[in-house]
């Protein structure tokens, strides 16, 4: 888990490949824009619970191991313990079925990411 | 089912023949009555009870008409004690009228039987015919043999069996058996005898016999040394004659060449003990068997290859789509420094920058794995692995391979025992390709526990390397499996990789006149054991 203190609120990318989390990272450093990063949907969910109100949107992969992006919004709505969901953004390269499931959440990122539209989620939701 | 009201008529049947014996006997007696009283015998009256015999024959046989002849004989002898009869046998005419008389009922007799046994014969082929028609049937209505079987055996008691057994030899499993008994109060006994004694098709059985010399037999009437050679041991033995077998034949059931199984029919009557004709329509119903698991299986196996296929394009499409993403991202990162650059036509070369061309040519490698992976699956698909050998040392091989991939890997820890140099005559790419797929499985499914690498020579002629983890480990199910293409040991969503990598080792150290092996339970870990021939082979493109 990597973690930039700023005065900004960050943003939670939750996605399992090395590659792509270290990819995105790099967008975001550049922007300045702090973050935390989550490789299932558990590890997410702990980082949404220890800091409820640090995180300013979600980047959400679909396909994850352990616990993926649809049981994870499912935990989110049923957990009492988060007061105030942030908006989230769906990623996925599979289409239909995440393209649906994004309908009810703020964004969908269809993978491979196209640079504006990232660099526009970032401008959106980091700076408050 | 819908052919056992056949049995139910025979029954009906012998009841039924002693009534034309009756009114045979009952019409004959009235001829004679008729003949006393009211006109001497006419040589017309004769008629009658010939014409009756010849019925009698014709419709229960000769002994039937034998039967009645006897029985005419005897009320003219009755008659003879009657007042003021003439005796036939008193004078010459009348003794010649008996002789001719019991000559043609006789022969009358022998004909009707005749026509008899034909009439029987087409009716029971046309029964046949009706059995084997609902046979195909039963068997063209669904692909689940299981189930269309156990009805085979149905149809076939007890109109041609009492006890009929159906064996199908099934790949990595003891053969499967179904049978049906006629008799309810014998039932017991023939569970006791299939299940005990015939389901393995290992034993000294008939079926078993028929099965492993792939040649039907028939046993007409078994004798004690039937019952001695063909069974296991007393108990066997005295089964089978609790169950009253009177006749048997085991036919193989084989399609394409291919012995899928076993039939065997044993009757309990005496009077319908199996001819060598049977034969024939016994191994017409196998053959039908045969060539419905046949194409069932047919059909599952191309199903569940089409079926693993569309599995492998989506897990292959999804795989080399992930290197893409941050490819892209990192290419699009770039850009937008060389628009800088263009614009303020200064260049500072940063760590960012080196980092991201860095990724860039990382996700390009990995796509170029990917596709190499893919291009090795057609190759081996079309037989086309063509080895270019070397002298090679396995241990420096592989200690290279080892330092190349902790480079990448730091978190687990390797170790490799190798006393001096094993060398033999391999395709080296190749060779690295076996150890990187090894080492990264163990890697990948060690779960960070440490990885030992031992490579020995037991003979100058062989090479044998031992890949071990101390990780998850493989199910005995999944160890017949996972050399196979498109398998992996987790599903799909927990670790990625087109789970071509041990088929691909694998068909790579076949090339080598090699094998590779694993030992392992689950939650203890894996040893995979590759042995390979250190000498140049001639002509081992494989």
């Amino acid at each position: 888990m990597i973690t930039t203190q700023t005065k900004n609120k960050a943003i939670l990318v939750v996605e399992d490949s090395e590659s792509v989390q270290d990819a995105i990272q790099n967008v975001l450093q550049s922007f300045d824009c702090p973050y935390y990063s989550a490789s299932n949907g558990k590890e997410a969910l702990e980082i949404l619970k220890q800091h409820p109100n640090e995180i300013s949107s979600v980047l959400l992969d679909m396909f994850m191991p352990v616990m993926d992006g649809w049981q994870l919004l499912e935990a989110l709505k049923s957990d009492d313990a988060i007061m105030a969901i942030p908006p989230i953004v769906i990623m996925s390269a599979a289409g239909d079925i995440a393209k649906e499931t994004a309908k009810n959440y703020q964004g969908y990122l269809r993978k491979p990411i196209e640079l504006d539209e990232l660099i526009a989620l970032v401008q959106k939701y980091s700076v408050h | 089912m819908t052919l056992s009201h056949v049995g139910l008529f025979a029954e009906k049947r012998r009841i039924a023949h002693f009534i034309p014996l009756l009114v045979t006997f009952l019409a004959v007696s009235l001829v004679f009555a008729s003949g006393y009283f009211v006109f001497p015998l006419s040589k017309v009256v004769f008629l009658i009870p010939l014409g009756l015999i010849s019925i009698l024959a014709v419709r229960y046989g000769f002994g039937y008409g034998i039967l009645a002849t006897v029985l005419f004989v005897g009320c003219e002898i009755f008659f003879v004690f009657q007042p003021d009869f003439e005796w036939p046998v008193a004078s010459t005419a009348g003794r010649l009228r008996l002789g001719i008389f019991m000559a043609i009922s006789y022969l009358v007799s022998w004909v009707g039987g005749r026509a008899r046994k034909e009439r029987m014969r087409a009716t029971e082929a046309e029964n046949r015919q009706r059995i084997l028609a609902e046979i195909s049937y039963v068997l063209s209505e669904s692909l689940d043999y299981d189930h269309t079987l156990k009805i085979i055996t149905e149809l076939l008691v007890p109109s041609f069996a009492d006890l009929c057994v159906l064996h199908i030899i099934e790949d990595h499993k003891p053969p499967s058996v179904k049978y049906t008994c006629s008799d309810p109060k014998k039932q017991k006994t023939c569970d006791e005898l299939v299940n005990n004694y015939l389901a393995d098709l290992k034993g000294p059985s008939a079926i078993s016999k028929a099965v492993r010399e792939r040649s039907s037999f028939l046993v007409h009437e078994p004798t004690d040394e039937f019952f001695k050679r063909f069974s296991k041991n007393e108990r066997h033995q005295e089964l089978m004659r609790l169950t009253g077998g009177r006749s048997l034949i085991a036919v193989p059931m084989i399609a394409h060449g291919q012995v899928l199984g076993g039939l065997s029919f044993t009757t309990f009557r005496r009077d319908k003990l199996y001819q060598s004709s049977d034969v024939a329509f016994c191994d017409e119903v196998a053959k039908r068997c045969a060539a419905a698991i046949f194409s069932a299986r047919l059909y599952l196996d191309a199903n569940s290859a089409l079926q693993a296929r569309e599995e492998f394009i989506s897990i292959a499409s999804h795989e080399l789509k992930t290197p893409l993403t941050p490819l892209y991202l990192r290419l699009q990162t770039l850009n937008l420094l060389v628009q800088r650059v263009q614009r303020d036509g200064t260049l500072v070369i940063t760590k960012d920058l080196s980092s991201t061309v860095e990724a860039c040519l990382d996700q390009t490698k990995r796509l170029v794995r990917l596709v190499d992976d893919l291009l090795d699956l057609s190759r081996i698909r079309l037989g086309k692995i063509v080895l270019e050998r070397s002298s090679v040392d396995l241990c420096e091989l592989v200690a290279q391979t080892v330092s190349q991939m902790t480079d990448n890997q730091s978190s687990t820890e390797i170790s490799v025992e190798c006393n001096g140099h094993v060398i033999g005559f391999w395709d080296r790419r190749r060779i690295e390709q076996v150890v990187t797929n090894l080492l990264s499985n163990a890697i990948k499914y060690g779960e960070a526990s440490p990885i030992n690498i031992t490579i020995s020579s037991p003979t100058p002629e062989t090479a044998i390397l031992r890949v071990q983890d101390a990780g998850m480990g493989i199910s005995q199910e999944l160890k017949s499996r996972i050399f196979e293409r498109f398998e992996r040991g987790v599903k799909p969503s927990r670790l990625t990789g087109l789970g071509l990598g041990l088929y691909i080792t694998r068909q790579i150290v076949e090339a080598h006149d090699g094998k590779i092996e694993v030992e392992s339970e689950v939650g203890k870990g894996a040893v995979f054991i590759v042995k390979l021939p250190t000498y140049q082979i001639v002509g081992t493109t494989a």
